[in-house]
């Protein structure tokens, strides 16, 4: 598979991944393209799953770099007030009620969990997500369970909590 | 077989486990109420987390990321001064360009910081002239030529998987067409404005350029055709250079074809 082809195929996985993993979409289009530059960079030689999946670790440590970079800034601002929320029309209400819902579950899990929980939304082996976040491929069954069943736990408390409907 | 843990089971979920001990499985699962249970609560979450997820996503501006990302680079040995800069400006820093570049050895720091101021002026012209490409080909930067006002077009390729296809059709009579080799990753075309482009796969071909046109070619690339209105001009396999078309001049860095109209029409 050429550059573009796998950029055709994996782009919008890795997009998806980054934006679950942020919240954020205009930072998720950097953190992907990044990730491709840096492909560009390295040679984009060896198997497609084996660039895809270094595509998707070089993505996630680029992401963990920019939540400590944030938390540095939030640390910094903290004596600031936050800005006042921007509410739209009624029915952008209810969908940014639904993102926020699904982004406090996600928010619960800690950083390596969301990031093994989100890789297995996009199909990667175990041995892949196992690469990635640095733990035993034995392991990463037990981990995804607990993630799975903490983040539905969450979601149900959350959709009680605030009497969202389906 | 005692009761498997939770991790096991979402292995089995996740089809992580095979052959025998995936049959095992199956069967303590059938047979074992309290883990049939714990398995089909793994199986709901799995489920409600998928359909959660749905609600976050958003669609990736795919066509300007494929833009952006595979017209990136622009090559750094022959650079295209965009309309952005006073020409006395983009002469001044031709002539920098050049003389640092005759002398400073490649990997040169002198060479490096060359490479760096350009990349840096590129990115400032880019981003005061950001247009759509309709074509989706490269990025095109209106330029300067040598002669001070004609404008000029670009389409760039990446050479990153080893073999590059160029064609130019419909050149106007007369005009010249000139093959550069350079530094870099990417296969350009430049020519006159108006000039077409398309791309597909490794092949770039421009369509009615009028005047000039340029072709630059990474000297590392491995496989390299150029050629004009279906016939091959110039055929690259490794180091060999193959030249088939009407040669008006070459030295080591460039070679000018005579184009169609000229004395040699052309090659049989």
């Amino acid at each position: 598979m050429n550059f573009e082809a796998l950029f055709d195929t994996v782009y919008p996985s890795l997009f998806r991944y980054c934006n679950r993993l942020t919240g954020d979409p205009d930072q998720a289009e950097d953190l992907a393209q990044e990730a491709f530059f840096r492909l560009l960079d390295r040679g984009a030689e060896g198997t497609d799953a084996g660039l895809r999946s270094w595509l998707f670790s070089v993505a996630t440590n680029l992401v963990r770099d920019r939540a400590r970079t944030r938390e540095t800034r939030r640390r910094i601002l903290s004596g600031f007030p936050p800005p006042e929320d921007e509410t739209g029309p009624e029915g952008d209400l209810a969908r940014a009620e639904e993102i926020q819902r699904v982004r406090k579950a996600l928010e619960v899990l800690s950083q390596r969990d969301r990031e093994m929980l989100l890789l297995r939304q996009e199909g990667f082996s175990y041995r892949e997500i196992a690469e990635v976040a640095d733990v035993s491929h034995r392991s990463v069954g037990t981990i995804l369970a607990r993630a799975l069943q903490r983040f539905a736990a969450e979601l149900s408390t959350e959709e009680s909590e605030n009497g969202t409907s389906r | 077989m005692g009761h498997p843990d939770k991790g096991l089971v979402q292995a089995l979920l996740d089809g992580e486990v095979e052959g025998t001990e995936a049959e095992t499985l199956r069967a303590h699962l059938e047979s074992c109420g309290e883990c049939e249970a714990g398995a089909e609560a793994l199986e709901s979450a799995s489920l409600e987390t998928t359909r959660a997820l749905l609600v976050v996503d958003t669609e990736p501006r795919l066509q300007k990321a494929r833009r952006h990302v595979l017209g990136k680079k622009v090559p750094r040995s022959t650079p295209v001064f965009g309309f952005s800069i006073s020409l006395p400006k983009a002469a001044s820093i031709a002539l920098l360009l050049t003389g640092a570049a005759a002398t400073a050895l490649p990997g040169s720091p002198v060479r490096r910081w060359m490479v760096q101021g350009w990349e840096a002026l590129t990115e400032s012209v880019r981003s005061s002239s950001d247009q759509e490409n309709p074509l989706g080909v490269g990025e095109d930067q209106t330029a300067l030529s040598p002669e001070g006002l004609m404008a000029e077009i670009g389409a760039g390729i990446p050479a990153l998987m080893g073999g590059v296809e160029i064609w130019i059709h419909d050149l106007a009579t007369d005009a010249e067409l000139r093959v550069i080799w350079v530094d870099g990753e990417e296969a350009w075309i430049r020519a006159g404005e108006g000039t077409r482009f398309t791309r597909e796969g490794s092949r770039l071909d421009a369509f009615g350029p009028p005047g000039a046109v340029r072709v630059e070619i990474p000297r590392d690339l491995e496989q390299v055709v150029v050629g004009l209105n279906g016939t091959v001009l110039l055929r690259k396999s490794g180091g060999e250079v193959e030249i088939l078309g009407p040669v008006q001049q070459r030295t080591p860095s460039e070679i000018i074809f005579e184009a169609p109209g000229s004395t040699n029409d052309g090659p049989s």
